[in-house]
């Protein structure tokens, strides 16, 4: 007999179809509805996708198998994932997965016989200020070390035996003594308050904030009735004043963006960009769960201010928990009447409505226009561009896509105004900064800085410095995609111009004394990035962290364009055996030549995001992978 | 049909621009890529194919306009004014290098074991634009060969280099989409769907499409190397569209049709059912004249045709039927009906012709005839049925019939006192018949077929005609020859003549150049 949805999922999918303009859209969602009620997405629960839909069977098979999150075989009872990402591997990520490879006898991507554990390695979980970390079920255990991951086991191997051979129906209980990662925005979710000036930080620390009536305490929803009576026009122009820019990683001036929009456009969508997969990157964790009602506020505003009556909030696969307070805070305002009813404003009625788009485990869907055929329902492939979402986004309507960090900004700009925000920024660069600081750092953490706070002050002022006494090695400015600097280059700014023209940065190169060029003769710096600072101590092996990097963006990569997708895998291929001790003469030349390949070449900046780390720790670090392949001539020749 | 490039009809205004130094002048809505192959410059590509949409995927065309920091893929990006392109730079030449390389990195570079050998777009731009050493001496991402993933076709997913052209043939071309990628990153496959086969009627096109030996033709496979093939153009007998084709044979022997461009009439495409309709020339053909069923030289048996034929003439006219088929072509149609009028001086021309079958609004039409409007034409308004012929067999009323073409199935024949065939193949009638001469097929022959839209399309024979068959027109001659006097005829083309001049076919209808066969070891890759 032919599968069939439950009543209560049938329910959850008349709902998600009333959350979208078109039935394919819903198609991520209604995977998860399945997954959720057969555990695991079968043949026959694809073929159930795709008759309720009436979608091509071929489509729903290309988009399941495109996101990882969705299982196309049964889960272990217990899957324990690992996450050995920067933060991660940097304090003893690899460890644990050693650890538990050794304990349960299975390597990653595998299951142990009695069906009870699954191993997986996992390419950042979000919980980098508490590295190294892993999930079972809804608990993400963190600061693990052998002695704990046992702890995790041995609980679980208790409830087992319990549970007999029933499949539990619950998730397993939390094993004891073992912390793990909080939801909200807490100092145990990652968050470290600051005595500064903070903006989208600014309710953090107030109890309960989560809660609607809290937030209209601290002054919520006051911005957006206030952008209401000023009218459109002049909330953009206040943002154009603020010098906003995106905090998602490219850094560009939101209120340029926002002018891209037609003038005459009949429709336009608000795309709120939460699918923060950066490594290194943990802030939209902590600002999704710590004040949702500022996000869903922000949205609002700048949904107004573009005229968009309809607005799409993106949040990784990976942060269903949060995805899920955000979701509630958007629940109270349709309640509170803030979304979903006319409201008048100085440009007539105005009424919005936000969808929670939940992505499923692709990086790549964090690139905009990705992220656009992921809400249409299909595999997150990039566009090629022209059309720019501007002109033709989603839905093919003219559309945004902001940052989660940068629409909170927006409630402050309007109550505060354009001027003030630039003024509390630096140069061209308006506002605060939110950096994520991991790896080999005393405090790592979310913190709210100014805008152009030194590295050196960052790692030594505010994080307490490098740990055991060592010395530090280099910094990853913005998240892994941007080029490190070595420990001589953390004097300057952190702010979005300073980084790709400071002086006392050196360039990139493809071989030494050879600039790489981005075309038209473009050096290559760094980039401010995603303000994930990722710091290593001179007892890094900065090889190995450069091979995890590329194995990154190697199963990242979407696979729509031929040097991305052959390039990154290259590039992991080669780096990993250096890093390894196994390298060939000519490797280091081979990894710059096949990066190079790749950049500027590809349909979306993937190519880019992958080549200049190759590129910039090949620049600054070429000693480390110089010696790496001696050692490996050497041991070759005495084999 | 979807996905079709076409440029806007009305006037457009023409662009000025500059590639490679040489000013050109195009019209606007072209793109890079197109312009590029007007002026004759080469720039490779896999992804891209003129009949399909362009994801600017491969990156193969990747050229360098002045003003932009990056290369820019030519198949996307349309002509503009004052555009200055690129496309022998330096940086192109190394940019064209480097996506080789990609392209290549994991593809197994089995080409002596692989069917696409010497018509492979990967083998020949590897060969015109790189031709250096592999650089990845590590180990490549294994896939699955030899996937039975359609009733025709075969897939090997190591050799695939992920283009997408075979998913947009079943998407935009058959509107049926039986392929699509799974996966992600180098791991990616082109796939059906789970329990899912590549079953449209178009699949076989995904084979023409596909740069590399990754989707491969059954019916093809292993059978013979490209480069021995003949490529002859012709025209798909198998349904009245009269889908534009190029026979590929070698020594006589068919080995497959592919579809040729027509932009009126099939574009890029043809059916499944069409390409393999070929099997029939080499299948139970009649080789030999027969008498009685015993084989008889040509001479016997058309003086013994002639003196069958010319008895019932000179007795009863009013019983002698001609049957024509709407599977000959024009001429042979023409030089038979000569003979119905002239030496056979009967008025009962009958037209019959395979069966009526399915159809689809793409290409299949549901006349399984390739010249029905032919056939009628030249007929004219006296043109009798298969439907009279089969009430004129019944009652009786025909007692002496000169059956030819294919006429499988026209009725009962026993009640005929004299049958004379002419055809292809050993069916019933010839079995019946008292003499049977054998005819040529339409690869075997120079001729043309009028198709559903009236155009009248050329054939041109690409392989000898089996055994002593003759073309139509030419047994018509012999036929009339034995009954008194020739028509006159010595070659098709003469005959097309008389027949324009004597039948309003079409205007302009053209007998065209005549085309000869190629090697295709001397054509460019095909795709």
């Amino acid at each position: 007999m032919p599968l069939e949805f439950s009543e209560k999922a049938r329910q959850q999918i008349d709902r998600l179809l009333t959350r979208y303009p078109t039935r394919q859209a819903t198609l991520l969602g209604v995977l998860y509805v399945a997954q959720d009620e057969f555990g695991y997405l079968s043949d026959e629960a694809l073929e159930l996708v795709s008759r309720t839909l009436d979608l091509p069977l071929s489509h729903v098979f290309g988009v399941a198998t495109f996101y990882t999150l969705f299982l196309r075989q049964p889960p272990a009872r217990y899957p324990l994932h690992v996450c050995t990402n920067l933060g991660c591997t940097l304090r003893g990520g690899h460890d644990v997965l050693r650890h538990l490879e050794k304990r349960l006898g299975i390597a990653p991507g595998q299951s142990t016989p009695d069906g009870l554990f699954s191993l997986s390695e996992e390419d950042g979980l979000g919980g980098c200020a508490h590295a190294p970390t892993m999930t079972c079920g809804p608990h993400h255990y963190v600061s693990l070390t052998p002695d704990k991951v046992d702890r995790v086991l041995d609980e679980l191997r208790r409830q087992a035996s319990e549970a007999g051979s029933r499949h539990p129906s619950s998730p397993p209980a939390p094993a004891q003594g073992v912390p793990t990662l909080p939801a909200c925005g807490s100092t145990e979710s990652g968050y470290r308050e600051t005595p500064g000036l903070r903006i989208v930080t600014k309710n953090f620390g107030v109890p309960d904030i989560q809660k609607l009536d809290v937030y209209e305490a601290q002054g919520g929803w006051q911005a957006f009735g206030k952008a209401l009576g000023i009218g459109r026009e002049k909330v953009v122009e206040e943002v154009k004043k603020s010098n906003l820019r995106g905090r998602g990683g490219a850094g560009f001036p939101a209120g340029v963006k926002w002018g891209f929009l037609p003038k005459d456009a009949q429709r336009v969508y608000l795309v709120c960009n939460g699918d923060e997969s950066e490594p290194g990157t943990f802030k939209d964790r902590v600002l999704l769960g710590g004040d949702p009602h500022l996000l869903v506020e922000g949205v609002a505003i700048s949904a107004f201010a573009l005229g968009c009556t309809h607005a799409f909030i993106y949040i990784r696969g990976e942060l269903r928990r949060e995805a899920e307070i955000v979701q509630a805070a958007i629940d109270a305002a349709y309640a509170a009447g803030w979304l979903g009813r006319q409201r008048e404003s100085a440009n007539g009625s105005f009424q919005l409505d936000i969808t929670v788009h939940l992505g499923a485990g692709a990086y790549i869907c964090g690139e905009e226009t990705a992220m656009l055929e992921s809400i249409e329902g299909k595999r997150g492939w990039p566009r090629n561009k022209p059309p720019f979402p501007a002109i033709k986004g989603l839905f093919g309507q003219p559309t945004v896509v902001n940052n989660v960090e940068t629409l909170m900004n927006v409630p402050d700009i309007v109550t505060r105004g354009g001027d003030w925000f630039a003024k509390a920024g630096m140069g061209k660069s308006g506002g605060t900064r939110l950096l994520c600081v991991s790896g080999h750092v005393k405090r790592a953490g979310v913190y709210e800085l100014p805008m152009g706070i030194s590295f050196r002050e960052l790692i030594y002022d505010v994080c307490g410095g490098i740990p055991h006494g060592r010395a530090l090695r280099g910094v990853i400015p913005g998240g892994s995609s941007m080029p490190p600097l070595d420990a001589s280059e953390i004097d300057v700014p952190i702010e979005f111009d300073a980084l790709t023209t400071d002086a006392r940065i050196k360039d990139v190169e493809l071989r030494p004394g050879v600039p790489f060029e981005m075309g038209s003769g473009r050096r290559l710096k760094t980039m401010a990035g995603s303000g994930g600072v990722v710091v290593f101590d001179d007892q890094t092996d900065v090889v190995s962290l450069c091979a995890r990097i590329m194995r990154f963006y190697a199963h990242e990569s979407c696979g729509q364009c031929t040097p991305c997708r052959e390039g990154t895998g290259w590039l992991a291929r080669v780096c990993t055996r250096l890093a390894e001790g196994e390298g060939r003469p000519g490797d280091i030349d081979l990894l710059a030549d096949v990066a190079n390949g790749i950049a500027g070449n590809t349909i979306c900046a993937l190519g880019e995001a992958a080549a200049w780390p190759m590129l910039g720790f090949l620049t600054k670090f070429r000693a480390d992978f110089e010696a790496r392949l001696a050692k490996a001539a050497k041991a070759a020749k005495a084999s | 049909m979807a996905g079709e490039t076409q440029t806007p009809s009305g006037p457009r205004a023409n662009v000025k621009m500059v590639i490679d130094g040489q000013p050109h002048e195009f019209p606007a809505g072209l793109t890079i890529l197109e312009a590029c192959q007007q002026v004759g410059i080469s720039v490779p590509f896999f992804c891209w194919h003129p009949g399909l949409s362009a994801p600017a995927v491969c990156r193969q065309c990747l050229v360098e306009i002045k003003g932009f920091p990056k290369p820019i893929p030519s198949c996307y990006t349309p002509v503009a004014d004052k555009m200055e392109v690129f496309t022998n730079s330096k940086k192109v030449l190394d940019v064209r290098r480097q996506m080789l390389e990609f392209t290549l990195l994991n593809h197994p570079i089995d080409c002596p074991i692989c069917d696409k050998a010497g018509e492979c777009m990967l083998q020949k731009h590897y060969f015109d634009w790189d031709a250096s050493l592999a650089r990845n001496d590590g180990s490549k991402v294994r896939k699955a060969k030899v996937v039975d993933v359609g009733r025709h076709i075969v897939l090997d997913q190591e050799r695939c280099i992920l283009c997408s052209r075979c998913i947009r043939v079943c998407n935009e071309v058959a509107r049926q989409p039986d392929l699509v990628m799974a996966f992600r990153g180098d791991r990616q496959l082109l796939t059906t769907a789970p329990g899912r086969r590549l079953d449209n009627s178009y699949s076989l096109n995904t084979v023409d499409v596909c740069p590399v030996g990754a989707l491969t033709a059954k019916d093809f496979r292993f059978s013979m190397r490209a480069w021995e093939l003949w490529a002859t153009p012709s025209v798909c007998p198998g349904c009245a569209t009269g889908c534009n084709i190029e026979i590929h044979a070698a020594r006589d022997v068919i080995r497959r049709l592919v579809p040729r461009l027509n932009p009126a009439v099939n574009k890029y495409w043809m059916c499944d059912e069409g390409r393999l309709s070929y099997a029939r020339v080499h299948h139970n053909r009649l080789v030999a004249p027969m008498i009685a069923g015993v084989p008889a030289r040509w001479d016997a048996a058309l003086g013994e045709a002639a003196r069958l034929l010319g008895q019932v003439r000179d007795k009863l006219p009013s019983i002698l039927g001609v049957v024509l088929s709407a599977q000959m072509t024009n001429e042979d149609l023409f030089a038979f009906s000569r003979l119905a009028t002239e030496h056979l001086r009967t008025d009962r021309v009958y037209l019959v012709g395979a069966p009526e079958g399915w159809c689809d609004d793409i290409l299949v039409s549901a006349d399984k005839n390739p010249n029905t409007t032919g056939a009628k034409l030249i007929g004219g308004p006296t043109l009798r049925t298969a439907a009279d012929l089969k009430q004129d067999l019944e009652t009786g009323v025909l007692t002496a019939l000169l059956l030819v073409g294919e006429a499988d199935a026209v009725g009962p024949l026993d009640s005929l006192k004299i049958l004379v065939a002419v055809a292809s193949h050993q069916d019933a009638p010839v079995a019946a018949a008292q003499v049977a001469l054998p005819l040529a097929m339409w690869a075997e022959v120079d001729g043309t077929f009028t198709n559903r839209q009236g155009k009248v399309q050329r054939l041109h024979p690409a392989i000898a005609p089996a055994g002593q068959t003759r073309s139509g027109w030419e047994i018509a001659d012999r036929l009339g020859q034995a009954l008194g006097s020739a028509l006159g005829y010595a070659n098709a083309k003469q005959v097309f003549s008389e027949t324009r001049d004597k039948v309003t076919l079409i205007s302009g209808a053209d007998w065209g150049k005549s085309e000869m066969s190629v090697q295709l070891r001397f054509a460019n890759t095909r795709g």
